[in-house]
């Protein structure tokens, strides 16, 4: 009874990130409201939450690239030539505003190439400092969040008060804290739900009205609270890496199908998205600001944070008492790669196994990681 | 593959610049070797901050480019890979990485290989000022967690509206000051800001020159090739600031002025006017140059020569160090928005004359390449002029193909001679 009842939930996230752009242009038929997509990363959605707007994450999809490559390099990530791609072919029409945030030189390419291509959509860009130690740089991000709110406001129609934006902090972070409750229960019983499943329902969170996300969320809690833990056979691992982008099901799978259980991870689709909230008291401006300045997990796109990725991977695949870790990582993804060698090296130093598998946004050779993952669970055993 | 019976004429000059750059890196090392703290750069020059605190800088990008140019870039390269970094990563970054490997001593060099030539001092800092590229931050930060060492990140702004330059500018300022409290808490001294004015007016009178020079390229046939101004890059980046680098320059225009009273050219029979826009790759600079040559081709200007090394010598005031250089490092073009550099491409075609349009495309570099296609779309829109993509990297070869190159080159000018027999009928 249970298991159907998580199936017919699971259904209904499936249906969101089924081909997720037609299903947002039928909601805004049906809703009549605005929908501003927002880059991977560091924006912070409740900003256009609380100006009445749907606030969408950017998703790849998996479609073939074409026409954007008369735009774009195939040397740029898959995201990033993806969205260059659906954008020129008008399949990102239908959005009222873009706003993409200063991560890389490659996300900062394709604000650019879709500015110049969608003349019709408002499309901004945040630049929230990336070095989160320099002077003023509170007073810089407060200033530059201030004008991406008085440009949504013109967009919306409406004012963006502390209140309404308030509201929207305590929307985004009931959210976050039920996907850290999966999370969790999840880590201690991994037989619940496949890793593929854990990130279907991240990335409609990303997709859908947070509200509705977060009922559809607290009927599976509901259910799967009460599942006594399953014994599982396998090695327990740690996924690391995939920023921006979710990676694709298939590899995902392969992991769990050659006897891996993915027990914990920091990839932006998963518990990088939920890991942490916003304050409530004082300035709402304020408290995203410090979010995105002081609170947020060790990136590769920022710099003076207080502890290093590999050190913080390091110490994540240690809590989680995986045996090894699976490190994804994008092709051409600039600021992942400076900081590969660091994560192996730091992963070697601490005895921990890891295999580090390259993905594209054109699957190419499932057969060849597979050979590759099935060495390495053997290793592990 | 060309038969090339035609060789590039370059300045004689530029061959000036490879024995300066020889003698600056052996005066850093004799410097460290006294006991002076060494600053390691990225990017742009903000770092003649770190010379006026009598500091000696290494320019990353200025030391392997020109390995690279002399071919030896392979041992860096070597080093960053078995360190795990990917082909992918930036070529420039990737190599220097592997240079501070072999520093760290964590990768033997062959007991053949110039040790002298390859092994740099350690650094006490690291400075980041990538400009428009983002790739500046993870690099920096690896730099100094190889050396624990502090890294400072200077961090110019996008200008995603053009009004946005004086909020850039004011922010650049800003974090020049908190530099220099660095610099003073590093070196133990108060800042020096009268050296950084002479510095400054040093600086001016090079950039000008090298202006100057450049721009008597408008001259047909020009004097001087893109490729004699990629060599010269040194002097206005690496070299910047340090003695002679001015009087190098005064001879550099001197020798453009000479040929053009001579009627000599860079290219002996010049046909073709060509904008290059992208890097290039250094370890193929003396070949491209001749494979040009040999096509009548002479490339007269490109962005990374002309627009990306002091943008803005009509604002360097010595008596206002930080703004000078505050506009110079945010007044960028990569940090603008399309328009603009059709704009600037667009004034570059109509002054030199320009025929064609050679896109580098340069693989690990995403920030040159960020509207490749846009440029070569709009440029051929406004003004009809036809481009061509040539594949290559700043500094792996391994991107670089000739016949490819050979054949794209041929294509180009093909549809040059084609539109110009079009508007004679």
């Amino acid at each position: 009874m249970q298991r159907s009842k998580i199936s017919a939930i699971m259904e209904k996230f499936r249906a969101v990130v089924d081909k997720p752009y037609e299903k947002l242009k039928q909601w805004k038929e049906t809703n009549k409201k605005k929908i501003v997509g927002c880059s991977p990363m560091h924006f912070p959605e409740e900003l256009i939450h609380a100006s009445g707007m749907l606030p969408v994450v950017l998703q790849e999809t998996d479609e073939t690239i074409t026409t954007g490559f008369s735009c774009i390099y195939p040397f740029f990530c898959g995201i990033t030539r993806n969205l260059v791609d659906i954008g020129v072919k008008g399949q990102l029409s239908f959005l009222d505003g873009l706003i993409y945030a200063d991560i890389c030189v490659q996300n900062r390419t394709a604000a650019s190439i879709l500015r110049q291509n969608l003349p019709a959509i408002h499309v901004e860009f945040a630049q929230l400092p990336s070095s989160v130690t320099r002077k003023g740089v509170m007073e810089n991000t407060v200033r530059e969040l201030d004008r991406i709110k008085a440009s949504l406001e013109k967009l919306a129609g409406r004012k963006i008060d502390d209140k309404s934006l308030k509201q929207s902090i305590v929307v985004y972070n009931k959210n976050r804290s039920l996907l850290r409750r999966l999370h969790d229960l999840r880590k201690g019983n991994p037989k619940l739900l496949p890793y593929r499943d854990m990130q279907v329902i991240v990335q409609s969170s990303m997709l859908m009205p947070k509200e509705e996300h977060t009922q559809l969320l607290e009927k599976l809690l509901a259910e799967m609270e009460g599942m006594k833990p399953t014994s599982v056979k396998g090695s327990r691992l740690f996924l690391s890496g995939h920023l921006c982008q979710i990676p694709k099901a298939d590899i995902l799978d392969l992991i769990e199908g050659v006897g891996g259980i993915i027990v914990d991870d920091d990839l932006y689709t998963g518990y990088r998205y939920y890991a942490i909230d916003a304050e409530l008291n004082g300035s709402p401006i304020e408290a995203l600001a410090k979010r995105h300045l002081e609170k947020s997990l060790p990136a590769p796109t920022r710099t003076g944070l207080p502890i290093r990725w590999e050190k913080y991977i390091v110490d994540r695949v240690k809590a989680s008492k995986a045996q090894g870790a699976v490190v994804l990582l994008v092709k051409f993804c600039e600021p992942h790669l400076f900081y590969y060698p660091f994560i192996k090296d730091a992963l070697a130093e601490a005895g921990i196994p890891h295999i580090m598998v390259e993905t594209e946004h054109e699957v190419v050779s499932l057969e060849g990681i597979r050979t590759r993952l099935q060495a390495f669970m053997e290793m592990l055993r | 593959m060309v038969t090339q019976v035609k060789k590039a004429n370059k300045l004689n000059s530029a061959s000036l610049i490879g024995q300066m750059m020889t003698a600056s890196f052996a005066d850093i090392k004799r410097q460290a070797a006294e006991g002076k703290k060494v600053v390691w750069a990225n990017g742009l020059p903000v770092y003649v901050l770190a010379r006026a605190a009598d500091m000696p800088v290494l320019h990353c990008e200025g030391l392997v480019a020109g390995l690279s140019a002399k071919r030896l870039e392979k041992p860096f390269q070597d080093a960053a890979e078995a360190f795990g970094l990917l082909p992918d990563t930036c070529s420039y970054a990737r190599s220097f990485i592997g240079a501070a490997r072999i520093t760290r001593g964590d990768y033997r060099l062959d007991p053949s290989m110039n040790q002298d030539l390859l092994l740099m001092p350690r650094p006490s800092l690291y400075v980041n000022s990538a400009g428009g590229c983002g790739t500046g931050r993870p690099w920096g930060e690896a730099m100094a967690t190889l050396f624990n060492v502090p890294v400072y990140h200077f961090e110019p702004r996008f200008l995603w509206h053009e009004s946005d330059l004086k909020d850039s500018v004011a922010d650049f300022v800003r974090q020049e000051q908190e530099f220099i409290s660095l610099l003073e808490k590093i070196t133990g001294k108060p800042y020096d800001w009268n050296r950084l004015k002479e510095l400054l007016v040093e600086v001016k009178r090079a950039v000008i020159l090298r202006n100057e020079a450049m721009k008597l390229c408008q001259h047909i046939p020009s004097p001087a090739s893109f490729f004699d101004w990629a060599t010269n890059i040194a002097a206005v980046a690496h070299l910047i600031g340090l003695p002679g680098t001015g009087d190098l320059l005064q001879k550099t225009k001197d020798e453009v002025e000479q040929r053009i009273a001579e009627g000599v050219g860079a290219v002996a029979n010049e046909k073709y006017r060509l904008y290059w826009d992208g890097i290039l790759t250094w370890g193929k600079i003396g070949v491209l140059a001749n494979k040009f040559a040999a096509m009548d081709a002479c490339v007269v200007a490109g962005a990374y020569t002309h627009l990306v090394w002091w943008p803005r010598p009509d604002l360097i005031d010595p008596e206002k160090p930080l703004e000078s250089i505050a506009y110079n490092c945010c007044d960028l073009v990569l940090l603008h928005s399309y328009e603009h550099r059709i704009k600037v491409l667009s004034d570059f075609c109509r002054e030199y004359s320009v025929d064609g349009l050679v896109v580098s495309e340069t693989q690990t570099c995403r920030a040159f390449n960020s509207h490749a296609f846009m440029i070569m779309d709009g440029l051929a829109r406004k003004l009809g002029i036809p481009a061509v993509t040539i594949g290559g990297d700043s500094c792996d070869i391994r991107f670089y193909s000739d016949a490819q190159v050979d054949t794209r080159l041929q294509a180009l000018l093909e549809t040059i001679e084609a539109r110009r027999k079009v508007r004679q009928i």
